[in-house]
């Protein structure tokens, strides 16, 4: 009797060490994944297109999800899990590059619209008069003007 | 000969077109309003058709509908959580009622999601309230919080008779 209720107890204390084996593992990487967004939030701010590395991470917190159901296929879901975030991490770098190149370009167009809208302005304000005026006289130059009705002298002052 | 009143409404128009272009360049992409959204959908991914009576132990299909609109990538945490009438939950504070599952959800700006969420619920309760509160992961302080939204679902849950 007293066997089997040392048997039952190793067996209860394996498995639920066995459990938490299993729980700390998703936990792990499921840290692992928060830290990465934490990155990637940070790689945002610097101007880096995260999108396609955020759908990753959702990917590899679904595949988390499944593991959890999915006792069977865990290991290998988790281990796909695992690398999809190390594939993201490892991203991080180049998208951060990519994004302050971005900003940089941003930066310059602005500056070039600016100093655009600035020289135009200019031009418009000081030519615009003369060029409109030009062309309105070249538009109407071969107008003919007719006089249909010689107003009397008398009338125009109104006497 | 151009006339000076011309030349200054010229200007003006001018001003204010660059004034308006410039700023419309600045603030391009700029989120003035950030906000995010969350939704309960019925088992027909529509809003509608909600369960209000089920059994201890039966399956309760719905859809959870979440609206990243806050300028940047959000991680979002949903808890299903079983409260009743007396169960105090507003946009500062989350209810405090037991937890019946957890849905983590990582979502760039301008995106939206559905998921579906499969319940039971495994002892009978009268004007249950089936609350989805809305949780994130701030990255600074490295801790889950509660961002003030939440969708509910009054049911009743009854034990099957025995026949």
């Amino acid at each position: 009797m007293k066997e089997l209720a040392a048997s039952l107890i190793s067996v209860l204390i394996i498995s639920s060490i066995m459990i938490q084996g299993c729980m700390g593992e998703n936990e792990d990487v499921i840290r692992s994944i928060r830290d990465t967004y934490s990155k990637l939030v940070k790689a945002e701010e610097k101007g880096a297109d995260v999108r396609d590395a955020a759908m990753k991470l959702q990917k590899a917190l679904k595949l988390v999800e499944e593991a959890e159901e999915n006792s069977e296929n865990r290991e290998a879901l988790l281990s796909e899990a695992r690398e999809l975030v190390e594939e993201v991490r490892s991203s991080i770098p180049i998208l951060i590059e990519e994004g302050e190149k971005k900003i940089f370009w941003r930066n310059i167009a602005i500056a070039s619209v600016v100093a655009m809208i600035a020289i135009l302005s200019f031009l418009t304000y000081y030519y615009g008069p003369r060029l409109f005026w030009t062309l309105w006289l070249k538009i109407r130059s071969r107008w003919v003007i007719e006089i249909i009705e010689r107003v009397r002298e008398n009338d125009r002052r109104g006497g | 000969m151009i006339d000076e009143e011309v030349k200054a409404v010229i200007l003006a128009i001018i001003i204010v077109a660059g004034v308006f272009s410039i700023a419309q360049l600045i603030a391009s992409g700029r989120v003035v309003e950030p906000f995010s959204a969350i939704g309960l959908l019925g088992p027909k991914m529509k809003i509608g058709d909600y369960p209000k009576n089920v059994l201890v132990n039966q399956t309760i299909n719905l859809y959870l509908f979440i609206d990243n609109h806050e300028g940047h990538l959000m991680y979002y945490v949903i808890y299903a959580k079983l409260g009743n009438r007396s169960t105090m939950i507003n946009e500062n504070v989350s209810a405090n009622a037991p937890i019946l599952d957890r849905y983590e959800i990582i979502l760039p700006h301008g995106e939206n999601i559905t998921i579906p969420v499969s319940l039971k619920i495994q002892k009978p309760y009268r004007n249950a309230r089936l609350i989805f509160e809305m949780w994130i992961y701030d990255p600074v302080s490295e801790t889950l919080r509660y961002h003030g939204r939440w969708v509910q679902l009054w049911i009743n849950v009854t034990a099957p008779t025995i026949s």
